[in-house]
């Protein structure tokens, strides 16, 4: 009959409390470490007639004084509490959860290693040879799978052999390393040290400390060590630096010896390829995300297209046959027009305006999944240097392709007010899923195959903007120079999940679509009324007064007052823009509905932008639509994030000018061409 | 190596844990083990965009973009 105090240390998620609970079940008792808010966990077990007291230590990376869990549990190991230590690893990922264990060596408390989650470790074909632990650490290292009550015997038996309670961690191979890379500054504060170290603590595991300017060890040497001698000591800490980065390099060389001699990997590792190379490569990498870019938007058109004019066929059918019906039970030709033109034809437009967001959601999405979306993060690190800002900028931007409002507020990332507002006005010039939707559906219309050129040439014109964007606001609010240096995570290549992407991409069109049909039909609804005049004379309705009054101004930017009004409604919602077409250009349909002469077509429409708008106009419409504000929501999301009204006002102000003006230049431009 | 990792990290750029892998001999794990030591001790952060997010969408449809997961550290100290 014996006693027995057992602790369990590791970091967190190592499995501790799997086993705390696995060995102890409901002999446990949860309170608090005294005087501290870390939870303590204590329970006990009997084997062979013996007791076995547990102690779940809290979950630390360390034995470093750095937070209250790792005082407390250097607290409860220094105090002599325990008998035995079993030091939690996950075999799974070895490399990463020995630190501890490095960390450990030198304390002169007998100890065990638990390699935990070893059934992952087998899946992954990773081979630990046990016994070569044992001897190089002199401590029993024990396979175990925490979860797996059966699998304790390992366990078991080394309890009770008691071989464990006179192992002590071997601290020579990394004694060793201090030695060698702490050089002089190890060796003068031994030297100011009792031999034998003080209490558990050996004394270059005491040093180790010292040099890490621990507090803890620095309070424990204190004690021991005589005035002249702890003046000498704080002289000597006082001129070292990074002691804490030198120490623990010492420690991941250890771990990595350690590792090369006992652990194989048989799993097959994963090479970078010869075209991931290129594709993060400085030479190569920006050719090929532009070239995979302007692919993508290529096949997000030959997607997107057949759908398109899917739809649209779809609700001209259905159009026809609904507009003769209600007219022939006798339905107010204002509502069979009100039905059958501002609604169907919103509906139409909301329709194909999906229908692209599809193609485009689909595409990128694709490469998204695929693992290759992160590598044009990392390729235009230096395009985000160019524009002065942090290369975590990308973040917001990247949000920014599916929505403005998203991107304006993951501009939380950057630290600085002046780089966040910058970044917030970039993001800006960043096309939404909603402008892709309308600028694939409006150049479709006119500009057929040709409308991929039209779209690049958008795109390209965006790289432009921004970077005048950067020379107009960067000297105000980019004053701070200073760029971090940025790690990213790569994701490996690996085959697309089809069924979560399509989910994703059908949830996208889903909510374009929603808010499309919102924001289309009630502005459809809404300028259709301003278009009403009960004489069917569009001439005295309000909307065409208005039009025709400012039409001589926006003639200039190569905007017809429809299309002017279709750019001024894109500042309230992209879609809007639609709804005010749908409209305007939906005349004839409306005044020969109302007086009950023909069926309404929803496909006159197209025929009517053609017959009305030139390709230079359309062209115009699109920069001016395409560089427009993103919407109220985005609007108003960067007075909330930027807290400056100012500065929003200014923003808006300059992206709605500079919209005119490359609308204007760009009507120019299509005078040429067409 | 942890002290040149972070001089190497001071330049500015953007890197990749394989970058940083292959210039210093070592393999992806070693790399990922000391990030974490770095991050632990306070030398470089995770950026996330789910930071300060109190999902009080307002229409905002940031975290259902896919790059909302996207892994990065930033070097701060």
């Amino acid at each position: 009959m014996s006693e027995t105090t057992i602790a369990l240390l590791g970091q967190p998620n190592s499995g501790k409390s799997t086993l705390f609970n696995g060995l102890t079940g409901s002999r446990q008792h949860v309170g608090n470490w005294p005087g501290k808010t870390v939870e303590s966990k204590r329970g006990a077990f009997n084997r062979q007639g013996d007791t076995y007291h547990v102690v779940d230590l809290p979950g630390t990376y360390s034995l470093s004084a750095n937070s209250e869990e790792e005082i407390v549990t250097r607290n409860f190991i220094a105090g002599g509490q325990a008998d035995l230590i079993c030091i939690l690893a996950d075999a799974s990922q070895l490399e990463r959860s020995l630190f501890m264990l490095a960390d450990y060596a030198g304390i002169q408390v007998p100890a065990v290693l638990i390699l935990n989650m070893m059934d992952v470790c087998d899946a992954q074909g990773k081979k630990i040879d046990t016994e070569g632990l044992e001897r190089e650490l002199g401590i029993p290292v024990i396979p175990m799978v925490a979860a797996d009550k059966k699998r304790y015997d390992d366990f078991y038996e080394v309890l009770e052999k008691r071989c464990a309670k006179a192992s002590l961690l071997k601290e020579d191979g990394l004694s060793t390393l201090y030695a060698e890379e702490l050089g002089v500054n190890f060796e003068k504060v031994k030297k100011l040290l009792p031999e034998k170290g003080i209490g558990i603590y050996s004394v270059d595991w005491l040093t180790t400390k010292l040099l890490e300017k621990d507090a803890l060890a620095i309070s424990v040497v204190r004690e021991v060590i005589d005035t002249a001698a702890f003046d000498q000591l704080q002289v000597e800490l006082g001129g070292i630096q990074d002691g804490n980065l030198r120490s623990a390099d010492c420690k991941f060389q250890w771990i990595e010896k350690l590792m090369k001699g006992n652990v194989v990997n048989t799993g097959q590792r994963v090479k970078r390829s010869r075209f991931d190379r290129a594709a993060t490569s400085k030479r190569w990498g920006k050719p090929i995300a532009i070239g995979m870019i302007v692919l993508g938007l290529v096949v997000s058109m030959l997607i997107g297209m057949p759908l398109m004019g899917l739809f649209g066929a779809l609700i001209s059918g259905i159009s026809a046959p609904l507009s003769s019906w209600l007219l022939s039970i006798g339905t107010a030709p204002f509502i069979v027009s009100l039905l059958c033109n501002a609604v169907l034809t919103a509906v139409s437009f909301a329709l194909q305006m999906a229908s692209y967001v599809f193609g485009i959601s689909l595409v990128f999405g694709f490469m998204e999944d695929i693992g290759y979306m992160a590598r044009i993060s990392y390729t235009f690190d230096n395009t985000m240097a160019k524009l002065g800002l942090q290369g975590k900028a990308i973040m917001p931007f990247l949000v920014s392709f599916g929505c403005n409002i998203g991107g304006v507020t993951g501009t939380r990332v950057i630290d600085s007010w002046g780089q966040r507002v910058m970044t917030m006005a970039l993001s800006w010039a960043v096309p939404c899923a909603s402008t892709w939707g309308v600028v694939g559906l409006v150049s479709g219309t006119f500009f057929g195959s040709q409308a991929v050129f039209v779209i690049l040439s958008l795109f390209a014109v965006a790289f432009l903007h921004m970077y005048v964007t950067y020379k107009i606001f960067g000297r105000s609010l980019n004053k701070e120079a200073e760029r971090t240096g940025l790690i990213m995570e790569l994701p490996p290549y690996h085959k697309p999940h089809w069924k979560s992407l399509f989910g994703s991409v059908f949830n996208k069109m889903g909510n374009v679509l929603k808010r499309a049909l919102l924001i289309i039909i009630t502005i459809s609804v809404v300028f259709w009324l301003l278009a009403y005049t009960p004489d069917g004379n569009v001439q005295s309705s309000i909307i065409y007064r208005i039009g025709t009054f400012i039409e001589p101004v926006t003639l200039r930017f190569g905007l017809p007052w429809q299309l002017f009004m279709a750019f001024a409604a894109s500042a309230m919602g992209k879609e809007a823009a639609l709804g005010v077409m749908a409209s305007l250009f939906n005349t004839d349909g409306i005044w020969s509905a109302i007086e009950g002469s023909s069926v309404v077509n929803t496909a006159v429409l197209s025929t009517s932008l053609m017959s009305v708008v030139s390709k230079p106009e359309a062209l115009a419409f699109l920069f001016a639509f395409f560089f427009n504000i993103p919407c109220l929501m985005a609007l108003s999301a960067t007075a909330q994030e930027s807290h400056s009204m100012k500065w929003t006002l200014r923003i808006a102000g300059y992206y709605i000018g500079m919209a005119l003006v490359m609308a204007a230049i760009a009507y120019h431009v299509g005078l040429l061409i067409f | 190596m942890l002290i040149k990792l972070l001089d190497y990290l001071q330049d500015g750029q953007v890197h990749s844990i394989e970058e940083l892998a292959e210039l210093s001999y070592k393999d992806v794990d070693s790399i990922r083990s000391e990030l974490e030591y770095l991050e632990r001790q306070g030398y470089i952060r995770k950026v996330s965009l789910q930071n300060g997010c109190n999902h009080n969408c307002c229409g905002c449809h940031g975290c259902d973009q896919p790059v909302s997961n996207m892994t990065m550290w930033e070097v701060v100290k």
